[in-house]
């Protein structure tokens, strides 16, 4: 499962023939339309509806850039949100807190999922040089070296994560599986000299073009207003039931 | 005729000292010169300051680490400390122990690319001497993929490709064959003969050397600080070969009295669609010694994880009958406490194990020569496992399933690790993807993974026995293997 956590935070060649600015306005429009559908839906049902429209679409995205991995990946994203989901349900009702409505909880899990895909799809729609660019254009300089710095380090570190879970829940009989923590903050801590070292030795290239726009574009923009139709149908269609 | 073209001695260490800010002198006093075209083996213990002299020459040390330097290191016939580290990086070319961390992009070609963009400044230049280096490197099937789906081999590889593009005169190897197996150590050799064609003057820092003693000018012990000339010395050493028949050091048949604790059933394993694991069936009885052999990525940390119960396999099953601790690879993930002392209090609590066996470890752990008030992270690899084994041992687990152990170990110091562990009061599965651990008598089963397959070896003929590699080490550095 985490190998297919890190493919989310990759980026894909594939997507590189689309411009720059088509490709960020996937995940904006995306986070918009969810904020759009929570504020204006007024059942869970309508709610429920606009966001299954959403993951279909950052579905279909995912599986055109991964292929079935993709669609996997997103899935069982639904599956663990849905199990979290339900944990703070459990928990908060045990307490008192919060009383929620059983059919709430696939609502709130399903929000979660769409909201985290669409930050997924960031990472796999902008590359490494494109973060720089964006981040020099913003004038922040030290953060566009360390940004893709980290990003490259992600994958592994959630290699690093599955060994060492595996071990501490042997080790302590599935009890302290929290201290899993402690070894993974020294290991990034001991690697980030050699990521230093490597940053020496051969550094950024300070010249790659990024291309902003391209006559491809139009199928991303046609893509995102046939979701925004979409959406609007599914609330027109709810208010005048 | 520029400067550079008349110096025949291309690195030229006088009195060199290293000290990081905290410690000791690591170096004392190091001479080494390095001719043009030259190929130097450097080994020594660990911790002996292999990878600190590489920091040095590279003024990594200085720079990044903040050490302290004393004595000339004069490179192409100028100071160190008249280059500029850009300039120093075109000029001195390093691959470090793990070459993960040498990726600057997360995709291959894209990483090159980029690079070759930095030192060439120029689209058809830098596209120019991409090509030439993949072709050198025969990088072609490798440019597509993301550098962490490429094995250690491959990845070594790349940046070997990728440390060539601004053509340095020299280049610096620190343990090229760590986490290799025997594919990967023949693609460092062919890296290795490409240099030389190149006409590169190389310098390699390796625990493991015997695979690639055909290929050096000259041989180096590192030992005390210093450098000491073992050329002749290695030469003669390695004089004899002779098969080795595994068959008689396994007792066939004595196990059968005792009972099972861990049995897979027809297990099958799969990422995605690619089969990993297929109908593996294994049975380990108590206090059994089983060797697992295979090649990188023939499937051994997954069968280890399914074995351990992390991973459920995608189709059979797996028995266990009693309490199965798994050591990695990477041997730091396996602690998460702020002293010796505190791991073997909560393995011992987490046993509801009492007194008794928080006092049995400290035992353990001081004959050991490891002080319990010390960070278990400030221990070196090779004490890191020592003391896994150990908490492992005190949480009397049945079974101790420990992947990889030797990485950054020196012969003896792997001979050492293996009898320990053949030793031990419990059943112990190690996954190795270096056959000669399978030279030393004391095994029940030695298996070998390979195509998603477990079957059992019969005999293999490796060129030496792990005892023989120890030896010839243990004479060179002077050391006395127990």
């Amino acid at each position: 499962m985490l190998r297919d956590l890190a493919y989310l935070l990759v980026y894909s060649d594939k997507t590189q023939k689309f411009g720059l600015i088509s490709r960020l306005f996937i995940p904006i429009v995306i986070l918009y339309s969810i904020f759009y559908v929570r504020l204006y839906s007024s059942t869970l049902l309508e709610e429920a509806a606009g966001l299954i429209l959403v993951l279909i679409y950052e579905l279909l995205l995912a599986s055109w850039i991964r292929g079935l991995r993709g669609v996997l990946s997103g899935l069982k994203l639904y599956l663990i949100f849905t199990a979290i989901s339900s944990l703070v349900f459990l928990i908060s009702s045990l307490l008192g807190v919060l009383i929620l409505d059983l059919t709430t909880i696939p609502v709130l899990a399903l929000r979660l999922v769409v909201f985290f895909t669409a930050l997924t799809l960031l990472f796999q729609l902008i590359s490494l040089n494109e973060w720089r660019a964006i981040f020099e254009k913003l004038g922040l300089k030290t953060l566009s070296e360390l940004y893709p710095l980290t990003l490259l380090q992600l994958p592994l570190t959630l290699y690093y994560l599955s060994e060492s879970a595996t071990a501490v829940k042997l080790k302590f009989k599935g009890r302290r599986l929290h201290r899993v923590v402690v070894p993974l903050i020294l290991l990034v801590a001991y690697t980030s000299r050699s990521i230093l070292e490597s940053y020496v030795i051969y550094g950024f290239s300070s010249s790659v073009k990024i291309r902003l726009i391209s006559k491809r574009d139009v199928v991303v923009y046609i893509t995102l207003i046939v979701l925004v139709v979409a959406i609007l149908l599914v609330h027109v269609a709810f208010k005048f039931q | 005729m520029s400067r550079e073209l008349i110096v025949d001695s291309v690195l030229e260490i006088r009195d060199l000292w290293f000290k990081y800010p905290v410690g000791d002198w690591v170096l004392c006093g190091l001479d080494l010169s390095v001719k043009r075209g030259e190929q130097v083996l450097i080994i020594g213990d660990t911790g002996s300051g292999k990878t600190t002299l590489a920091r040095a020459i590279t003024s990594i040390g200085k720079l990044v680490y903040s050490g302290e330097v004393k004595g000339s290191i004069r490179v192409l016939g100028r100071e160190l400390s008249e280059y500029t580290s850009s300039e120093l990086s075109r000029i001195i070319g390093i691959i470090g122990q793990n070459p993960y961390l040498y990726f600057t992009d997360l995709h291959v070609h894209r990483d090159l690319y980029n690079y070759a963009l930095r030192v060439h400044r120029d689209p058809l230049r830098a596209e120019r001497a991409l090509r030439k280096t993949v072709e050198i490197m025969s990088l072609h099937s490798l440019l597509e993929r993301y550098f962490f789906e490429l094995s250690g081999g491959e990845a070594k590889r790349v940046i070997v490709a990728k440390t060539l593009i601004a053509d340095p005169p020299i280049l610096l190897l620190d343990e090229p064959l760590m986490w290799l197996d025997e594919y990967g150590v023949k693609d460092i050799l062919e890296v290795l003969r490409a240099l030389r064609r190149l006409g590169k003057s190389t310098v390699v820092f390796e625990h493991r050397f015997i695979p690639l003693i055909d290929y050096f000018d000259r041989i180096l012990v590192l030992k005390s600080g210093k450098l000491h000339e073992v050329t002749s010395n290695v030469r003669k050493l390695l004089t004899m070969r002779r098969d080795v028949q595994l068959g008689e050091s396994i007792v066939m048949g004595k196990h059968e009295e005792r009972g099972i604790v861990l049995k897979t059933i027809g297990v099958h394993h799969y990422y995605d669609s690619k089969r990993v694991l297929e109908d593996v069936n294994i049975t380990v009885r108590d206090n059994e010694k089983i060797l697992i052999y295979g090649v990188n990525g023939s499937g051994k940390t997954t069968l280890l994880k399914i074995l351990a119960g992390y991973l459920k396999p995608s189709k059979g099953r797996v028995e266990r009958r009693g309490d199965v601790i798994y050591i990695p690879q990477n041997t730091i993930l396996f602690f998460t406490e702020e002293t010796v002392r505190r791991e073997i209090e909560e393995i011992c609590k987490s046993r509801s194990r009492g007194v008794d066996c928080i006092e049995e470890g400290l035992k353990r752990v001081r004959l050991l020569s490891i002080d319990p008030d010390v960070s278990p992270f400030n221990l070196s690899h090779g004490q890191m496992v020592k003391l896994a084994v150990v908490l492992a041992t005190i949480s009397n687990a049945t079974v101790i399933l420990v992947d990889e152990p030797f990485s950054g170990l020196t012969y003896s110091d792997r001979l050492k690790l293996i009898r320990e562990l053949l030793v031990l009061n419990s059943a112990v599965v190690l996954a190795s993807s270096w056959i000669e651990p399978a030279t030393i008598p004391g095994w029940s089963q030695v298996l070998k993974l390979e195509n998603s397959a477990l079957t059992q070896i019969g005999s293999i003929r490796p060129a030496y026995t792990l005892e023989e590699l120890a030896e010839v080490y243990s004479r060179l550095t002077g050391e006395i293997v127990a």
